[in-house]
């Protein structure tokens, strides 16, 4: 069995003339008592019979002028310098200026970002304010505008439950933010007050036209 | 395209691609007189169809062509050339596998355009040998690629083993024990083929 083995490892060998004379003695005894070796042998050796004596195909009359005229066309467009240019890196322009445009746009809209939403933000409720104290503003009456301060804010900071200030220094704060409001307040009759309501608006509006303009 | 220049029909494989590395357009026209029939008759043993045999060389020689320059002398050039053939082949056979077209029925000879070369000059090849030839072909077809190929280089294109073993990049070692599988695998599918005939 370990000869009817090397047999078949050799055969292709052995057939071609290439294996050393040593070993190819021992196939040859081997195939002298062994009939089934015997028969691989004589079908390998038919089998490469009928490879090696296929009928040769020859070439269709009009290859050659097929080809010449694909080489034609080849070297015509190698001569194209556009064709040097892959697509992949003819769209690398393209590409970068798409890239650029949106950098530029992106930097436009987040200079102007603070005064888009500002302008929106304050745009209504400045306007109401306005048409509030025009509304309400009667002779002998005084309308006292809204002053913004940051004490509401502050007030979940250093104020203790119940709305009363928790320290010392912060009762301090109270006061003077509490005094500071009445004298504002005082300093202010009703026309000058509708005159700085429309003199801070006047420069939001046009400054929120200005970004309009600019899109 | 010329063939009877004698100064050209001398020189090697290797000296006529030099000179068309150096741009002489004759040149590349004997290298394609030369290898283009070789090369039909692997690339139809390979793939199984004439018309895509054909389209594999005339697309190895385009390659030929524009990456004349990749070549360089240390490489036998027939190498070199079968290794892009085979290249080519084995995309068609994914490319035909992708497109479930493998029909074995399409195998044939009736395409006008191609010349048979006759074996024996004096009869016409009849049909039992066509028959054999279909049996035969039938056989390599149903071997996996790798032994299609390394079986077409050795026994059909005659090739040595140790250019075989150049074009598909093994060692001496692995192209002799791979051929002889092959050759058994492939005696075990003409044993089966020719009962089932004989049957038939």
């Amino acid at each position: 069995m370990q000869n009817c083995k090397f047999v078949t490892n050799q055969l292709g060998e052995y057939l071609d003339g290439s294996l050393n004379i040593s070993e190819a003695s021992v196939l040859e005894q081997h195939l002298r008592v062994c009939s089934s070796c015997r028969e691989k042998y004589a079908g390998v050796k038919q089998t490469i019979g009928r490879l090696r004596t296929l009928p040769k195909l020859k070439t269709s009359e009009h290859f050659n002028i097929i080809l010449k005229a694909r080489l034609r066309k080849e070297a015509s467009t190698v001569g194209n310098p556009k064709l040097f240019i892959t697509p992949r890196l003819w769209r690398l322009p393209a590409y970068s200026m798409a890239a650029l445009l949106f950098l530029a746009v992106g930097i436009i809209i987040g200079r102007n970002w603070n005064s888009v939403i500002s302008t929106t933000a304050m745009i209504p409720s400045s306007q109401m304010q306005a048409e509030e104290l025009k509304s309400e503003s009667q002779p002998g009456t005084v309308k006292v505008p809204e002053v913004e301060s940051p004490a509401p804010v502050r007030v979940n900071y250093y104020h203790a439950v119940g709305g009363q200030p928790r320290s010392p220094q912060s009762q301090i704060y109270y006061q003077f933010r509490e005094g500071q409001k009445s004298r504002q307040a005082r300093s202010l009759d009703n026309r000058d007050s509708l005159e700085k309501v429309k003199s801070t608006q006047q420069p939001i509006n046009q400054r929120f036209n200005a970004t309009l303009v600019s899109f | 395209m010329p063939t009877e220049i004698p100064e050209y029909n001398r020189i090697s494989d290797e000296e006529l691609i030099r000179r068309f590395q150096e741009g002489d357009a004759l040149a590349f026209d004997f290298i394609v007189n030369r290898y283009k029939d070789q090369l039909l008759n692997f690339a139809y043993r390979f793939v199984g169809n004439i018309e895509e045999a054909e389209d594999v060389v005339q697309e190895t020689f385009l390659r030929l062509y524009r990456n004349r320059h990749a070549y360089r002398q240390i490489a036998k050039f027939s190498t070199w050339i079968y290794t892009i053939a085979g290249n080519l082949s084995k995309t068609e056979l994914r490319k035909r596998k992708r497109r479930k077209l493998v029909s074995i029925s399409d195998i044939g000879f009736d395409e006008k355009d191609y010349q048979i070369e006759d074996q024996h000059a004096d009869t016409e090849r009849d049909v039992d040998s066509v028959l054999k030839e279909e049996v035969i072909q039938k056989a390599i077809e149903e071997l996996s690629p790798r032994f299609r190929q390394i079986i077409i280089l050795r026994d059909i294109q005659e090739l040595s083993y140790e250019e075989v073993g150049k074009i598909l990049k093994i060692p001496l070692g692995t192209v002799k024990s791979r051929v002889n599988r092959a050759r058994l695998k492939l005696q075990a599918k003409l044993q089966d083929l020719d009962v089932k005939k004989k049957k038939k």
